[in-house]
């Protein structure tokens, strides 16, 4: 009887829960398929139908075939994201990890102080004209490195690195001293294994940062042949939005479609949201402590 | 195994900057192209001009290369445009950052009122004189009044000049069917309005027609004139000698209210005073009228025509009277001006450059925005097409965007045709609304914030508190207390800075 | 009495030797950990040439100048001392743009922040992985949706002809609600169109934390009879308490942050009243004035109070026993 009990209860709420999820599933998928019927559907239906269309009467490719065959306008784009989001999640990665673990040590002398530095980057900024003036002597204006340098390390991400650290059960490598490891060693076939969960993480919120950024391309690059998805993608987005009426005064013409918009949002968004499944792997409950004991 | 990690780190680096350099070669350096001497002279545009508001993505690089190569031949100047990045602050952002700074910039659109006192621009007279006879007579003496300060140096080249954009646009297929005739005065309109309300003028049955879609500025600067004087205007109170806003003016009072009224009677769209979408609504069916600036209905409503009934058609209502006269109110002329930098190493080219695209009016200013895909119909210059409907160069180096080259040309195009027409034939007509008073004083706008601190706070005021008044989030007896808060928030100052300058520009 | 003569006098020979002997014990503890220094200064190095080099530039708060006058400017221009901050501080609308800001930004963390923990509770409750992964997936689509486009949805959804929500109202006899045009709903839709649009991001970091849980503790709660309620609570929630600290403590910090663009898109004047935040006022002020002093004067403000903010929570979390930042 009493074994019963609880069961049914446990049974009740699973399903509850099931259906909860479902409904805010539908409610977080239903804005994007629309977005995504949108872009399928030729301008003439759109203008019929109007903006918000789940099933589309015929499939339309014109966006598409506007954005990715005539020119290279976005394949270029799509190179300098895709350059970006490797080189710079790895270097972030690397630099954030590394000093992550080293301000993590609870016996490092003079690591309040360090953090404390780091910390007062996150409330002040210089503002954008020294930091203009800064990228420019370091040579940097107009290079795909502008997009990962000046962004190396977020101190956010680094104060979560650091905290992951410190939960570490310190006996972990206590032990591994007492063997005779060297810090390396340690680091390298202890903390690092352990760690997978945080790096994929962080690696993924830097990954999705260098994805969505636009404004340091926007602003430290003028050469059309450098500038990421993003841009493009905003530019056109936001054309003929937000401004004043003097600059609408004389437009040759109306701002572009919904179809072509939607298309847009579709191709800049898509491919980053397939990295996550891949990443989920690093998330299984139980790895880091059950390395522990093994 | 030290040795071991330092060898890791050196491989992710050395990986690292081995995806750079694969990736970085692909760009091109603009500078290397520029060795020889005799090669031709780069110019650097900031294209700001909204010339790529129709193809925000840009040429196919192709294309671009073509018109580049067109320019370096015919003018020997090799044009490099800059683009700008969209939404809130970020082009005038830029923009600042490159005037700041080492780079080339040579051209950029902005208020010239803005850059000229703080040394960013140079004077154009001389340039003008010898590169840009084609700019100075395309333009009207009235266009130049506005680029030139007091001791006659011009500092950049216009864009606009004094025009109307706020007609009132009524569907006249509605009026017809309801047996109404064109009103001819407010009152008339207002008629017509609760007719287009009552009267189901779309025949489908339900009580949806939507009177008049307007927005803040639709209702000040279309209607505003007919209750009073001025209109959407500062005016000379010559009781004691001050120039003062529009919100003291004898009349305004009037206004607010008849705007309340037929907000509450459902004559203004619902919406009107927040955020939507104009071509939405239009393709609705359920708009009768119009009062937003034309475009709205212009480049608008030829595009969703197909969605409407096949005899769907709106016009300007002509000469149509309030109790003050005119309800329009004009836009007077704006420092808005394509200017040259200090720092412009090649001012005459810039100058030579863009005097090509006014030479020869439209033809070279049509290349300049759509390259070689349009063409004439017919010889008399005026009529064109485009020959293929696909644009490939979106207008990176076009700067000759403006109503003196706009109104040259009309598109043989049923969806171009209705905003050509007006552009060519109604954007100028300033008979038919009134002038600001101070239409032509250009105020010094340092020192209008150094002497009125709370000059944005005001600004909010105006047009919040109007809002409030005609949606009835505040009633209309409150109407004296707004006046107070306007005083509160440093009216004061505002009416003695704006007299001051007032009474030193005008002639 | 002499005993206490006795350590004095002991007591001095010994701190002397003390200072000597603390310095080379903390000489041999920096040599010690010689390994984690070099791995600390590449990033600090970092922090030194992108953050504090450009941080001169603060003092353009307490200068006159326009940014395209260049960096020159920002050392020859002459002293205009707080004015800026007078100004913003003496405003008409000074107190109602903080209260606006302080408003949004906090019913967003308070709706918010809860909002990602529970749907992240959930989601580990789900015992089917293909089910939770899919529910997971689905549930980050809003975060890749730029700004514009999700103003531009709100504006859809909300529209008083063509909107679902009013259709709903419609139906059930009611009259079409103008929802961005008065001032009653604006904040609330602000609110939650960020929670939709962050909630399922939100859950990654707690989901992280989960895995580093013991299933052990798990077991041993089954074997006790506890229910899932009750292990989520007395489990779960207790194994990520450090993480969620640390991001309370860095969220306080964005207090003034309500989220420019969008209010930027989707308010008017009808809603000023109780949506014009710190940023949108600085960006009408400087959009018509070229004001860059005074835009960096009221960042510069903002800094300060974000920072008083982020230590009072540091301060409190390490008060209740949590890791706070430092």
């Amino acid at each position: 009887m009493s074994a019963l009990k609880p069961a049914a209860s446990e049974r009740a709420f699973d399903a509850v829960n099931i259906v909860l999820l479902i409904v805010l599933s539908l409610l977080f998928l239903i804005p994007f398929l629309a977005v995504i019927a949108t872009s399928f559907i030729s301008a003439e239906e759109s203008m019929r139908r109007g903006a918000f269309v789940l099933i589309p009467e015929k499939l339309d490719l014109s966006a598409y075939d506007m954005l990715l065959n005539r020119g290279m306008i976005i394949y270029n784009a799509y190179k300098v994201t895709l350059f970006r989001v490797t080189a710079g999640t790895f270097l972030n990665l690397l630099l954030t990890a590394t000093l992550a673990y080293g301000l993590a040590r609870r016996t490092l002398p003079g690591r309040n102080v360090l953090v404390l530095i780091i910390f007062l980057t996150m409330i002040f900024h210089g503002g954008l004209i020294p930091n203009y003036m800064l990228i420019d002597k370091l040579g940097l204006k107009d290079t795909l490195w502008v997009l990962i340098f000046p962004g190396l390390i977020s101190a956010w991400n680094l104060f979560i690195m650091r905290n992951f650290f410190l939960t570490l059960p310190e006996e972990l490598e206590e032990s591994a001293i007492i063997d005779g490891a060297s810090p390396p060693l340690i680091l390298w076939k202890i903390v690092v294994p352990l760690s997978m969960p945080a790096f994929a993480t962080i690696g993924l919120f830097y990954a999705v940062h260098h994805w969505n950024d636009w404004f340091s391309a926007s602003i430290y690059i003028n050469d059309q042949s450098k500038m990421p998805i993003q841009v493009v993608m905003r530019n056109i987005l936001l054309s003929g939005l937000l401004q004043d009426e003097t600059q609408v005064e004389l437009v040759r013409d109306p701002p572009p479609a919904a179809t072509l918009k939607s298309a847009v949002i579709v191709i800049s968004t898509l491919p980053i949201m397939f990295v996550y499944p891949f990443i989920q792997k690093y998330f299984v409950r139980g790895m880091m402590v059950g390395s522990i004991k093994g | 195994m030290k040795q071991r990690f330092v060898s890791l780190l050196l491989t992710a680096a050395l990986s690292a900057a081995l995806l750079a350099s694969c990736s970085g070669e692909g760009g091109g350096n603009a500078a290397d192209k520029e060795g020889g001497e005799k090669g031709p002279t780069p110019i650097y545009i900031y294209q700001n001009t909204g010339a790529l508001n129709a193809k925000p993505e840009g040429s196919v690089p192709a294309e671009l290369e073509k018109m580049k190569q067109h320019y370096m031949e015919k003018l020997n100047i090799e044009p490099n445009a800059i683009i700008p990045p969209q939404g809130g602050d970020a082009a005038k952002e830029k923009l600042n950052l490159l005037l700041g700074s080492s780079d080339e910039l040579d051209t950029f659109m902005g208020n010239w009122d803005d850059y000229a006192p703080k040394g960013a621009i140079i004077p154009l007279n001389d340039l003008l004189d010898e590169y840009g006879q084609d700019i100075k007579k395309a333009w009207p003496q009235e266009a130049w009044d506005y680029m030139t300060d007091k001791e006659g140096t011009i500092w950049g080249i216009p864009r606009g000049m004094p025009a109307t954009h706020y007609p009132i646009w009524i569907r006249t297929d509605w009026l017809k069917k309801l047996d109404l005739k064109m009103p001819q005065t407010l009152d008339e309109l207002e008629a017509v309005l609760k007719a287009f309300k009552e009267g189901d003028p779309d025949g489908n049955g339900k009580d949806d027609t939507i009177p008049m879609m307007t927005d803040l500025n639709g209702i000040k600067n279309a209607i505003l004139g007919g209750y009073t004087e001025h209109g959407n205007s500062n005016w000379f109170d010559s009781s004691d000698q001050m120039l003062k806003p529009a919100e003291l003016a004898p009349g305004f009072k009037d206004f607010v209210a008849k705007m309340a009224d037929w907000y509450q009677k459902g004559y203004l769209y619902k919406e009107s005073f927040a955020k939507f979408d104009a071509l939405e609504l239009l393709k609705t069916n359920r708009v009768g009228s119009s009062s937003m600036w034309y475009s709205r209905i212009t480049l608008l409503f030829p595009q969703i025509k197909a969605n409407l009934p096949e005899e769907a058609n709106y016009e300007i209502i002509r000469g149509i009277q309030g109790p003050k006269g005119k309800p329009m109110t004009a836009s007077p002329g704006s420092t808005t001006a394509q200017v040259i930098t200090k720092k412009s190493k090649n001012a005459a080219a810039v100058i030579q450059f863009i005097n090509d695209q006014y030479k020869d009016i439209p033809t070279n200013s049509l290349t300049a925005a759509f390259g070689t895909n349009w063409s004439y119909i017919g010889d008399s210059k005026y009529e064109v097409e485009l020959t293929n409907p696909e644009l490939t160069y979106a207008g990176e180096y076009l700067l000759s965007l403006g109503t003196a080259t706009e109104t040259a040309y009309a598109f043989k195009d049923p969806i171009k045709e209705m905003h050509a027409e007006y552009l060519n034939k109604e954007l100028l007509q300033l008979d038919t609304a009134k002038m600001p008073v101070d239409a032509t004083i250009m105020y010094d706008k340092v020192q209008l914030q150094e002497n009125i601190p709370t000059l944005g706070d005001i600004d909010r005021l105006r047009s919040e508190e109007l809002v409030k008044f005609v949606t009835g989030a505040r009633p209309l007896s409150d109407f004296d207390a707004y006046i107070d808060q306007l005083y509160k928030a440093g009216l004061d100052q505002w009416i003695a800075e704006y007299t001051k300058q007032y009474n030193e520009k005008k002639q | 009495m002499t005993p206490t003569t006795h350590t004095v006098h002991t007591a001095r020979p010994e701190t002397a030797a003390g200072t000597g002997a603390a310095r080379r014990r903390l000489w041999s503890a920096i040599k010690l950990h010689r390994f984690y220094y070099y791995l600390i200064i590449p990033g600090m190095l970092y922090f030194i040439i992108f953050d504090y080099i450009p941080m001169f530039g603060v003092i353009i708060a307490f200068k006159d100048i326009s940014p395209f006058e260049g960096v020159r400017a920002i050392f020859t221009s002459e002293w205009v001392g707080f004015k800026h901050f007078v100004r913003f501080w003496n405003s008409y609308y000074f107190w109602n743009v903080m209260r606006n800001t302080l408003l949004i930004s906090g019913y967003k963390l308070l709706f918010g922040f809860p909002a990602s923990l529970l749907l992240a509770l959930l989601l580990n409750e789900v015992k089917h992985t293909g089910f939770k992964r899919i529910v997971q997936t689905i549930s980050y689509l809003p975060h890749f949706i730029s700004t514009v486009v999700v103003a531009g949805l709100v504006m859809m959804v909300l529209s008083t002809d063509s909107g679902m929500i009013n259709a709903i109202v419609v139906a059930f006899g009611g009259e079409p609600i103008h929802f961005l045009g008065d001032p009653k709903y604006f904040r609330s839709i602000l609110v939650l169109s960020h929670v939709w649009q962050t909630i399922g991001w939100g859950t990654i970091l707690y989901l992280a934390a989960m895995t580093g849980i013991d299933p052990g503790l798990y077991e041993a709660a089954r074997i006790d009879g506890a229910s899932r309620l009750r292990q989520a609570w007395h489990i779960t929630l207790p194994g990520i308490t450090p993480i969620i600290a640390i991001l309370l403590i860095l969220s306080i910090g964005g207090l003034l942050n309500a989220g420019f663009e969008k209010v930027l898109l989707l308010y008017s004047p009808s809603v000023y009243s109780v949506a014009d935040i710190i940023d949108t006022y600085v960006y009408r002020e400087g959009l018509n004035k070229l004001n860059y002093s005074f835009a960096t004067a009221v960042g510069v403000f903002k800094n300060i109070l974000a920072m008083i903010l982020i230590l009072g929570a540091n301060y409190v979390a390490k008060k209740m026993n949590q890791t706070g930042i430092w």
